[in-house]
């Protein structure tokens, strides 16, 4: 048998593997015709009887210290006592894929009614967190109380625009973002930015042209102001693109970030819809050069780094999925001035293939999950991907991936009594433009085309309406009576 | 739209060279073709259609490239002077140029996520209403080749009537191909020798080893558990090469042969 096997580095299975290789196979194949994400299976590797034997003495014992309750139901996941956003009771569909399968899946049933019904709670929190005129938005939230001394900073207001001008135009919350900028600020005319480093002139244009000029609602005199300002701005921004590397280099930086060329693409993707403040041809061409970069810099298998040396060779261990994400959605804007090129489609395919590996790969507790405990920044950054890989999914049409992230994101974002409610000041408003993320993934999300299958036939339905102790005693159970089969398995199979 | 494999036990039985004939002249019948070279360690597509008279666009991406995520479907499907048919093919560069993880993706167990690619690519084809794709697979049980075996409607197992093939074939039918669910199985007997045509009279202990032979394929193929009829024998011809007969020599046996093979395939 071994000379049908494989050769040249191309290895084939055991004779074991191969029965569980493909029985797998089949059942990732009729996942992926129903639109559900493939299965990730790994190949069997059994454990030493002896780490066996030790995980069920550290089980047993660590139940016998605490009493039986090892289950922490105050934990994230269990949030259903005190959530605010999300009282209804929901129905999921738990699918357990074999026992040597990695990925343990719980997807949403009903995210639609789910989302019907958040949709108004989470847009009321959102008014709450803005004062009532619409005059100030300054929610600082400390200890649970909503506190309006804090006034907003004009990065943050950069921020809110960005994010609301991408709601459906003319809704209401599109309509906010339009009076920031253009009425309750007046971010049209502040002279004073031009005095600023490039990276706030650069978020200053863009909150300016987020909105296409048919929709700039300035009267002549005014909006030629508006024009002269952003052209300023431009020209001011224009100073920090290298037409060599084609790269953002706002502070002329031996070391290059990826957000400054995220930023750098965003502006282009708008340039179209703004012909009087935009030279076509060049911003073309400078988008065309940074595309080329965008190439260099990306990989398949690792993204793009978060900092790169200016002669494009990546300098830093790090790659932040929401620099991924955000350069995905970028690259889709960037289309609108370009057209479909080739090497947008192939720098979202990369970029879009990284943060699913992620994904794929990634237990979801570690990678994506919300840490309740934590109140420094890397928390609030770990919401920010979640929300933003949704968005992906949904411009890339992949409903079962933005469907169980929606579901991550419900079970762990927007608790009344969460830490990040209430630990930091610094965060509040991250707090507010998460929840307006939020609300714009939901209606992305809502227009998602459905596909017709969407339940597998191993599933088990089960009532989620709230962690009840027995249920966890259950599952505790079931974990120990199936360490001690295995156990049973091998102490058989040895003798 | 059919996703059609071949595949046989080991290499050199021909596969390549009936694939490719069979993929243009279901082409040439009308359908729209998608061609695909899988056998990722060792393929040969690109120069195959190089030394044709056959005009394919410039080549854009490998399928290597995709299979990793390094590109989309689209740019790795060629198109040719036919309107109808399209080809797609592997290097071997990536495998060696690449860092380990991603040639250990590639070759190693993959975790099913080659599978995905696989799936992906097939649905990308149906989407563009492809009539056939065809995978020109790897030989053997490998990891790869059981991917396109998985995702296959049709396959095509192609043996040649040697000794050493009968075992064989009786290891990778009670081993593999027993156990594929869905893919309808077909065998394709391949340079069977013909009497006929001979100019000088062969040693009667040849004669009857090649009937030997010819009876164990076909009672191995009989009497497995799974129903792998045979579709089709091709003679042996002497002196084919390499080439795309049914474009370059319509009348050549060899495109004689694959005329009647498309015909069975068809109905």
């Amino acid at each position: 048998m071994s000379d049908i096997r494989g050769k040249k580095g191309f290895e084939a299975p055991s004779h074991e593997d191969l029965d569980e290789y493909l029985a797998q196979s089949r059942k990732s194949i009729s996942q992926m015709k129903d639109g559900k994400p493939p299965i990730i299976f790994k190949p069997k590797r059994t454990l030493p009887l002896r780490i066996i034997a030790v995980i069920i003495i550290l089980v047993v014992s660590t139940s016998l210290v605490l009493g039986g309750s090892i289950i922490n139901f105050d934990s994230p996941s269990n949030n259903n006592n005190n959530e605010t956003t999300t009282t209804t009771p929901m129905t999921t569909t738990t699918t357990e894929i074999s026992t040597t399968t990695q990925v343990v899946t719980t997807l949403p049933l009903d995210t639609e009614t789910y989302l019907t019904d958040s949709i108004p709670k989470v847009e009321s929190l959102i008014n709450t967190l803005i004062a009532s005129n619409r005059s100030l938005i300054n929610p600082v939230i400390v200890n649970g109380t909503i506190n309006r001394s804090q006034t907003i900073t004009n990065l943050e207001l950069f921020e809110l625009v960005w994010i609301l001008s991408q709601f459906e135009e003319n809704s209401e919350w599109w309509d906010l973002g339009r009076e920031i900028v253009f009425n309750t600020y007046n971010l049209w005319n502040k002279s004073s930015f031009l005095s600023e480093d490039l990276v706030f002139q650069i978020l200053a244009l863009r909150s300016l042209v987020a909105y296409p000029s048919s929709n700039i609602p300035l009267q002549a005199h005014s909006l030629q102001v508006y024009r002269n300002f952003s052209k300023q701005l431009w020209e001011n921004v224009s100073s920090g693109y290298n037409n060599e590397t084609g790269t953002f280099n706002p502070f002329n930086d031996s070391q290059l970030l990826t957000e400054h060329q995220i930023l750098f693409c965003q502006v282009l993707g708008k340039t179209i819809e703004h012909p009087i403040i935009f030279m076509f041809n060049s911003t073309t061409e400078q988008a065309t050069l940074l595309l080329e970069t965008l190439e260099t810099l990306t990989d398949s298998t690792i993204g793009l780094p978060h900092k790169f040396e200016a002669n494009l060779t990546s300098s830093s261990d790090l790659f932040y999925s929401h620099h991924q994400s955000n350069m995905f959605l970028a690259l889709n804007n960037l289309e609108s001035l370009l057209g479909s090129v080739q090497e947008i489609s192939m720098l979202t395919n990369r970029l879009y293939n990284y943060i699913t590996d992620v994904f794929l790969q990634q237990d979801w507790s570690v990678a994506f999950s919300y840490n309740e405990t934590a109140s420094d920044l890397s928390s609030i950054l770990i919401l920010n991907d979640q929300l933003l890989y949704i968005r992906t999914n949904i411009l890339k049409q992949k409903r079962n991936f933005a469907d169980y992230t929606l579901g991550m994101v419900r079970s762990n974002f927007a608790t009344a009594n969460s830490r990040y409610y209430t630990s930091s000041e610094d965060y509040e408003n991250q707090f507010l433009i998460d929840h307006i993320h939020l609300l714009l993934s939901f209606e992305e999300f809502l227009k998602l085309e459905k596909p017709s299958t969407t339940t597998d036939e191993t599933a088990t339905t089960t009532d989620d309406e709230g962690p009840g102790a027995a249920s966890y005693a259950g599952e505790f159970i079931s974990i120990l009576a199936l360490l001690v089969y295995i156990f049973y398995r091998r102490r058989k199979m040895k003798q | 739209m059919e996703t059609i494999t071949f595949h046989s036990y080991r290499g050199g039985v021909g596969k390549t060279l009936l694939s490719v004939n069979t993929a243009v002249k279901l082409a040439l019948s009308g359908k729209k073709v998608c061609l695909v070279d899988f056998d990722l360690r060792a393929p040969s597509h690109q120069s195959l259609f190089a030394s044709s008279t056959f005009s394919v666009s410039h080549a854009t991406k490998s399928f290597t490239g995709f299979l990793v995520g390094d590109h989309g479907p689209e740019s790795v499907i060629n198109s040719t002077n036919m309107d109808n048919f399209h080809c797609v093919f592997s290097n071997i560069e990536i495998l060696q140029q690449k860092e380990s993880k991603i040639r250990t993706k590639l070759t190693q167990h993959g975790e099913g996520r080659i599978l995905a690619k696989l799936f992906e690519f097939i649905r990308y084809c149906n989407s563009q209403e492809f009539d056939f794709l065809i995978f020109d697979c790897m030989p053997g049980i490998t990891y790869r080749s059981l991917d396109a075996l998985v995702v296959s409607d049709k396959i095509m197992v192609v043996t040649r009537p040697v000794k050493s093939e009968i075992s064989g074939l009786r290891l990778v039918i009670s081993e593999c191909y027993s156990k594929l669910e869905g893919a309808k199985l077909f065998s394709i007997m391949n340079q069977v020798e013909q009497i006929e045509d001979l100019v000088h009279t062969p040693n009667p202990l040849d004669v009857n080893l090649v009937k030997v032979n010819i009876l164990g394929i076909t009672k191995c193929l009989e009497e497995s558990s799974t129903s792998i009829p045979l579709l089709h024998t091709f003679p042996r011809i002497p002196f084919v090469t390499e080439r795309i007969y049914v474009l370059d020599e319509k009348e050549h046996p060899f495109s004689t042969e694959i005329d009647i093979f498309c015909t069975k395939l068809l109905q």
